[in-house]
């Protein structure tokens, strides 16, 4: 290795120029490991195999989650990301390392996303592979309302009352043992969150497509907190962030029990970063495509979709998590990717 | 006469409490922290300073120690060095730095302010085995003092605070020598005269790291009482001519304080917590403990003694999130207010409003002010996310606020693991000001955003088809663009160089590339020993071994002036070969050398191989030794393309996706 590398040095010495922009902070190679980690990730939806594609995907979301918390800590989350973003946009040109090190992670997602197809959120978002895992707990039971077109169910509104009573619950201890922030606004996410779940026990489907749009609305409050400066935890804060906090695990925790009652509840209704890739996505060189001739409309897709991206065959975009499930799921094959390069 | 006794008793109190703006660790012995502007001048504004900023930060360092304050010329000032190894003196009026003075180590702990010879001095310890006396109004260098010899077995050598009492200052180090056994890590308590820096005597109290000294006045005679970080406390009768120990207690579990002193009680009462998590009130007389109360965790830092209503209180802060306020008589609880993370500072106690306040600083990165009577939060302020990328709690004494008291105004003053120190006045809007929630506005916020959800967002989700569409097409070029404004900045680069530990040295880049041999060996270094000072970057040269005199690169941006004169600089220059690292390089400095070294705008090099040395300066054996230093070979300029072979599976993969594009 150390002749290789001499000769190396040799043959091209100005190739430290190359070494010095990827070199992390603190003498660690975090960036780059969350660069080319997050770049592979993204890039094995399309070299995998279709034989065993799902279980390599599980294997990618617990890389996915290991990656994040352990390596990529400074994310903190998915309004950290963006906060991080506009952070590392103004020390371009002032502090470059500072800037590669803020901007790696959002720029890999992005950049991946209008490749390969929003394969994060499907192959390596540690957020949404937590809530697909507990959700397939429940995965029949889903399948089950979804088929039967969301009737009302006790067992959905009883679900939705535990969450939300756990909720006021956790908020009233914390309340009484720790002061508050503005910047706590995880709280108020997470109460809209128990409220989209008790407005869908009443009508899922009239809501379901309508409510999405919240992540509009979510990007946009983000973002411009971002902007103007704002520090805002995020659900699953804390299992990046330096210090403990309470109101983020309370976050985390209902996030997760309420993908109980619906899968992929947050990435569905308020995660500003699934709006980004989902259009960043819209550019993506590799997309889902449905060969008309060959669909028999047996409605196999719709029922392995967890985010109800395909219906009938035909694909949303704008929802698709490019898990490739429905690929997987199809009879005839007639689901494919495609690359228009 | 006896009257005349009471008054010239008067004065002498009022004149040895003149003397010593700031004796100890944390101000007084009673650990208060706060100085008082009498009379009152223009109030103070908002200011963030933050210092070189050119530094890199290890896990867990001290990036600013706690401030000593003092009325310097009239000026209200803060004193504080800490991760930068520079103790920067603070014009708070005028918002300026007065001075600086750059050492050869970090500087962990606060300075203390006494007066010499009608002039008001400041001393502190650094992590260079050095004890420095400068003038608090001009940064004239009094004296320095190295208290533990150099060897090339040094570990980090340790220095906290000194304390100055009735013109003796104490000062306790400790550096683990990798050469002794561990029983023979001697740490060691010094008194040295604050004129001259002589020693006056030594003795050794422990064999691991020492917090530092407190003290105070029983019968009549003056009492040092000595932490060790194993927890062992140890009182020292020092007003004769050797100290004598009377008693000692074993705390629990580590300290990593010094003890607070209540001497107007009856008994005189220390009060120490420990890692255990519990605070300790001690008889200073006999070392016998009072009580004791539990904290739910850690107590890292000082507890402090104040006054209210006529009754003293001792306050402290600890890892379970909470501030207690207990009575010093019999450690009763008299209020305990949970904060929004850890509390790892020591208390500030100070009156604001003419009503008595207490601060803490806390993990949750905010700055609290409570009334000290009732506990209510009277303000916070978000003092930025730390430089870290991880916390080591428990492990360092990170700064503490301190506050001026102007009339009934008041002004924090925190050097804050984000890097910078804030100067907040109390009253007047404030930009890092933090909007606490009480309970009540909690549950009304959550009110307000049901509310805004059932009002606003279901309607509109409703209604409006449009919301999650048109919008967000923009959304990513809004993103992107809104943030351009702050690309064009200019500004410096946040890495540098430091003489030691060598494993800063990891990636050095500055600046413009420099032409770095392929195959050589390139030698890192600043110079900033105490000792050193030139007039010109000429009158440093760098000898080897065969007596040859290689010019120095030295970079023209990290020339650190002083008084006119150049007290640190950064350099390289390159070595031939590295076989002959074994016999060291001598660096030497004077009027009479005349070396042909160059500016360069900038160092530009990776340093990531294992051949590193560490500096030496100055050689004791030299018989000119405060005129050189001796330098190792500390990195060679081989770059390591370890980095690279991470980025070949990627290239891979894009390279057989191409080949398939092209196949198809």
């Amino acid at each position: 290795m150390n002749a290789f590398e001499n000769w190396l040095s040799g043959m091209a010495s100005h190739i430290k120029l190359v070494d010095q922009a990827l070199t992390g902070m603190e003498g660690s190679y975090v960036e780059l490991l969350t660069v080319l980690s997050l770049g592979l990730l993204a890039v094995l939806p399309v070299v995998i195999p279709a034989r065993h594609r799902q279980l390599s995907r599980w294997a990618c979301q617990v890389a996915g989650i290991l990656i994040f918390v352990f390596i990529v800590y400074t994310c903190l989350g998915v309004f950290g990301m963006i906060n991080n973003f506009f952070r590392g946009l103004g020390e371009i040109g002032h502090e470059n390392i500072i800037a590669l090190y803020f901007l790696s992670v959002p720029a890999t997602i992005l950049i991946t996303s209008m490749i390969f197809g929003p394969t994060f959120c499907g192959w390596v978002c540690p957020t949404g592979a937590v809530q697909e895992f507990v959700g397939s707990l429940a995965g029949k039971w889903h399948a089950a309302r979804r088929r039967a077109g969301y009737p009302f169910s006790w067992k959905y509104l009883g679900l939705s009352l535990g969450i939300a009573a756990v909720f006021f619950a956790w908020i009233g201890h914390l309340s009484a043992t720790r002061i508050f922030f503005v910047e706590d606004a995880t709280v108020y996410w997470t109460e809209i969150l128990v409220m989209i779940l008790l407005v869908l026990a009443w009508g899922m489907k009239p809501w379901d497509a309508r409510l999405r749009r919240l992540r509009v609305v979510s990007f946009w409050v983000i973002t411009l907190a971002a902007y103007a400066g704002m520090r805002v935890t995020s659900p699953v804060h804390f299992g990046f962030s330096k210090v403990y906090d309470p109101a983020s695990i309370l976050a985390t925790a209902i996030v997760v029990a309420a993908s109980l009652a619906i899968p992929r509840v947050w990435c569905r209704y308020l995660c500003p970063w699934r709006e980004a890739i989902a259009w960043v996505g819209k550019f993506s060189t590799c997309r889902l495509e449905t060969d008309p001739a060959k669909c028999s409309a047996c409605g196999g897709c719709d029922d392995v979709c967890s985010v109800e991206a395909v219906s009938q065959g035909v694909i949303d975009t704008r929802e698709c998590h490019f898990c490739l499930k429905c690929v997987d799921a199809c009879p005839h094959g007639a689901i494919q990717i495609k690359e228009k390069w | 006469m006896r009257a005349l006794l009471l008054l010239s008793a008067a004065f002498l109190s009022l004149h040895a409490a003149a003397s010593d703006a700031w004796p100890g660790q944390r101000g007084d012995e009673r650990c208060r922290a706060s100085e008082r502007i009498d009379p009152p001048g223009p109030p103070l504004t908002e200011w963030h300073f933050r210092g070189r900023g050119d530094r890199r930060y290890e896990q867990g360092v001290a990036v600013w120690a706690s401030p000593a304050l003092a009325i310097v010329e009239g000026k209200p000032m803060a004193f504080l060095g800490g991760c930068d190894q520079t103790l920067h003196a603070l014009d708070l009026a005028s918002q300026k730095q007065i001075w600086s003075k750059v050492c050869n180590g970090i500087i962990s702990d606060a300075p203390v302010i006494g007066e010499v010879k009608g002039r008001q001095v400041v001393y502190w310890g650094s992590s260079d085995r050095t004890v420095y006396a400068h003038d608090a109004g001009t940064g004239e260098r009094v004296w320095t003092r190295e208290l533990i010899p150099p060897t090339s077995t040094l570990g980090e050598p340790w220095m906290p605070s000194p304390l100055l009492m009735d013109h003796v200052l104490y000062v306790a180090c400790f550096a683990f020598d990798k050469a002794l056994a561990r029983n023979e890590q001697n740490a060691r308590l010094c008194a040295l005269d604050p004129e001259t820096g002589d020693l006056k005597w030594k003795i050794t109290v422990g064999q691991g790291p020492l917090n530092a000294p407190a003290g105070c006045r029983i019968d009549g005679r003056n009492h040092v009482f000595v932490a060790a970080r194993k927890g062992l406390l140890r009182a020292f009768d020092v007003s004769g001519p050797v100290p004598v120990e009377r008693w000692s207690f074993q705390m629990p579990h580590e300290v990593m304080a010094s003890p607070a002193v209540d001497a107007r009680s009856e008994p005189p009462a220390l009060f120490l917590g420990s890692k255990f998590g519990d605070l300790m009130a001690i008889d200073a007389r006999a070392g016998k403990r009072l009580w004791h109360r539990m904290t739910g965790n850690w107590i890292d830092n000082n507890a402090c003694v104040g006054s209210v209503e006529g009754r003293s209180v001792v306050y402290v802060g600890s890892h379970d999130y909470c501030v207690y306020a207990l009575d010093s008589a019999n450690g009763g609880v008299l209020w305990k207010r949970p904060l929004g993370g850890e509390v790892y500072s020591a208390p500030c106690f100070f009156q604001f409003e003419n009503r008595p306040a207490v601060a803490f600083a806390s993990m949750d990165n905010r700055l609290t002010v409570l009334d000290a009577a009732t506990g209510s939060v009277t303000a916070a302020f978000f003092t930025g996310e730390p430089v870290w990328d991880k916390v080591s709690k428990g492990e360092t004494l990170w700064g503490s606020p301190a506050a001026f008291e102007e009339g009934a105004r008041a002004t924090l003053v925190h050097g804050s693991s984000s890097g910078s120190v804030y100067s907040l006045p109390l009253s007047g809007p404030n930009s890092l000001r933090a909007q606490v929630r009480t309970t009540g506005g909690l549950w009304v916020g959550i009110g307000v955003c049901f509310l805004v959800f059932v009002c606003i967002l279901l309607p509109a989700a409703w209604f409006w088809p449009g919301m999650g569409g048109r919008f967000s097409a923009r959304l990513l070029f809004c993103l992107v663009l809104s943030g351009v404004p702050a690309v064009v900045r200019a500004g410096e680069s946040a890495f540098s160089l430091t003489p030691a530990p060598p494993e800063v040295f990891e990636t050095y880049r500055e600046g413009a590339p420099a032409p770095l041999p392929p195959k050589g060996v390139t030698v890192l270094g600043r110079l900033d020993s105490p000792s050193f000072s030139i007039g010109d970057i000429s009158q440093v040269a760098a000898r080897l071994p065969s007596g040859k005199t290689v010019p120095l690169m030295v970079d023209e941006r990290r020339i650190l002036r002083e008084f006119g004169k150049i007290v640190s600089l950064d350099f390289w220059f390159a070595l031939p070969d590295v076989s002959g690292a074994s016999e060291p390089v001598v660096l030497r400095w004077g009027t009479d050398i005349s070396a042909g070294n160059k500016l360069v705008p900038g160092i530009s090099c990776d340093v990531s191989q294992s051949a590193r040395y560490r500096i030496l300066s100055p050689i004791s054996s030299s018989p000119d030794a405060e005129a050189s230093a001796s330098v190792g070979v500390i990195a060679d300029t081989k770059a390591s393309f370890i980095p690279l072979w991470y980025l070949l599976p990627m290239v891979l993969v894009f390279a057989l996706l191409t080949l398939r594009k092209l196949g198809t």
